[in-house]
């Protein structure tokens, strides 16, 4: 198993940040989605998330999800286990409901700049939980 | 080879550890050591290392994992570099204190699970509504009927008296002020569940009532009550009353001390009173802390004379030295003796003082060195002798009486009976408040 998520969420946001720096700005958006996946699942992990011997995906169905949907199974997660300060970083209202893997298939001009700056602002509450889990020696 | 590093060790060994290896990281400036919430220890620099300084840090890294074994992480994860933090996180690193000038400079940072309060001070109170904080560390001390009995004697003399029932493990206080039948339809925990999604408002209007007890009295007693008339689910309310919780503008949290502050100033704003009194959960709880420190409010700590209550009272002097909180403090806190027996009066106290002396000497007042005046430099030492009566630590009795210690209503107090227990508590009081409002009562 090579899965390791708090690598690809700061690989993810390094080159996410690249990309929109030079207005790329569909892939960019495309990145921010799965930095925030990577960064909630690294957490999730931490706190207990099992992940499958075979390929590193989690094991609970509901877990293996992108970001659009892992927003609000994060929060579920987080409660009850001592992580409430991390869910409460988090707005309730995923900032990411509107985005979805398929969108790489679209048009270039389908995906505008507004889009990208929007995730990249709603990455910063993730960044938030990861630096303060961080911290705290979660991670 | 050296034994294991234990918790409270750890500060000294980093201090040690980085004076050994002071050449190799002079160049650093600045190191923050972050114990966290395990108990292991990471180290923030300011960025990733230029090539020079790579080596020096692995060594470092190496030679951390030797001296604190599994106190430490392991040498590629020994550090964090602030610029990859999110910005508001790599602003916690200035609450680390200086523990080694250097260069390089280190600095000591502690994430707590809970324990963050006890030694957040507010830079200046938040109103000029009086405070008053009845503390004990332990319960069955006669702290909520004392507080009370002071609402009550204030509302005789005419002050609009708000009091919160903050104990909230231990519901209580508002039966001796008020009535079951008396309840407002809320209480504290209901305003936490409501707030926590943003509708706070909703309670808040009928989370106070007015107690009996002032009826013929000049003043007003209001309380609010840890529950309301129906309790509903307590303890399923009572387990979410400390969760930071959501802003309403979706961007990051608010921490519960900050939220339970909110309700504070909310109830002032709306009651308008002259003097708010806070039952405070006995023991180190983190309720417990916001009254104490983060208010500025006058604090009674409630004790009686045994070796677990002085240790107790040690143990939070400790830590507020320790986090350099003792300052802003200090000049806020009044002892109280609690329960003083019927026989031996004068000798108990005696007793008593001495104790609290020993305590406020060592951790709370200033050193004055034998021989030099205390007026010396500018500012005058916070210093008391033993039997000085103006001294925080002089305490104020509170004597115990049979026929208060059956007391089920308040209602029905024989003011003599009061005054024979609570005479001299009651004095000091009205000297706090007096304090307060310039010397006019």
């Amino acid at each position: 198993m090579s899965t390791d998520f708090l690598n690809a969420f700061k690989r993810h946001h390094a080159d996410a940040d690249l990309l929109l720096d030079n207005k790329r700005w569909p892939n960019a958006d495309q990145l921010y989605g799965f930095a925030a996946e990577c960064g909630l699942k690294a957490l999730m992990q931490a706190l207990g998330m099992k992940l499958k011997k075979s390929d590193g995906s989690p094991m609970e169905i509901s877990h293996r999800a992108h970001i659009n949907r892992l927003w609000s199974e994060f929060q579920v997660f987080a409660a009850g286990r001592g992580a409430e300060p991390y869910a409460a970083m988090l707005p309730v209202e995923n900032p990411f409901s509107d985005w979805h893997t398929d969108q790489r298939y679209y048009r270039s001009e389908a995906i505008a700049e507004t889009s990208a700056v929007q995730h990249r602002e709603a990455l910063g509450h993730v960044h938030r939980v990861v630096s303060s889990a961080r911290m705290d020696g979660r991670l | 080879m050296p034994g294991p590093v234990l918790f409270d060790e750890v500060e000294e060994r980093i201090r040690e550890l980085v004076q050994s290896e002071n050449p190799l990281l002079e160049a650093l400036g600045d190191l923050v050591a972050v114990r966290d919430l395990f108990g292991r220890v990471r180290f923030v620099l300011e960025e990733r290392p230029n090539s020079t300084l790579r080596n020096a840090l692995q060594n470092f890294a190496k030679k951390a994992e030797e001296t604190l074994g599994p106190r430490a992480y392991p040498p590629e994860q020994a550090f964090l570099y602030r610029s990859e933090l999110a910005s508001d996180v790599a602003a916690e690193l200035g609450a680390a204190r200086e523990i080694a000038a250097g260069p390089p400079r280190l600095r000591f940072l502690d994430r707590q699970v809970t324990g963050l309060g006890w030694a957040t001070v507010p830079t200046q109170p938040h109103t000029t509504t009086q405070r008053i904080a009845f503390f004990s560390l332990k319960g069955g001390v006669g702290r909520s009927t004392s507080a009370a009995v002071a609402a009550w004697r204030l509302a005789e003399q005419g002050q609009q008296v708000l009091v919160l029932d903050l104990d909230l493990e231990a519901p209580g206080l508002s039966s001796s002020l008020l009535p079951t039948e008396r309840l407002p339809e809320f209480g504290i925990v209901d305003w936490f569940v409501e707030d926590a999604v943003g509708q706070g408002e909703v309670v808040l209007k009928d989370m106070v009532a007015s107690s009996p007890l002032a009826q013929d009295l000049a003043g007003q007693i209001w309380v609010a009550p840890s529950h309301g008339e129906n309790p509903g689910d307590y303890l399923a309310k009572l387990g979410r009353c400390y969760l930071d919780a959501p802003l309403n503008n979706g961007n990051g949290h608010e921490p519960w001390e900050r939220r339970l502050i909110r309700l504070i100033e909310n109830l002032e704003e709306d009651k308008n009173p002259d003097v708010v009194l806070f039952d405070v959960r006995a023991g180190l709880a983190d309720l417990s802390s916001v009254p104490v420190t983060d208010l500025g409010a006058d604090v009674l700590l409630f004790a009686i004379d045994t070796d677990q209550t002085w240790a107790g009272y040690r143990l939070l002097f400790e830590h507020w030295r320790r986090a350099d909180a003792v300052r802003a403090l200090r000049e806020r806190l009044q002892v109280v003796a609690a329960l003083v027996p019927e026989t031996d009066r004068v000798k108990y106290l005696e007793d008593f003082r001495e104790r609290a002396w020993n305590l406020f000497r060592d951790h709370v007042y200033d050193e004055v060195p034998s021989g030099e005046s205390a007026t010396d430099g500018d500012v005058e030492p916070f210093s008391f002798d033993l039997n000085d009566e103006t001294a925080p630590h002089a305490p104020i009795p509170i004597y115990w009486h049979r026929g208060l210690a059956s007391l089920q209503n308040l209602h029905a107090l024989d003011k003599s009976l009061v005054n024979a227990s609570f005479g001299e508590f009651l004095n000091a009081v009205d000297s706090l408040v007096k304090a307060q409002n310039g010397g006019v009562l």
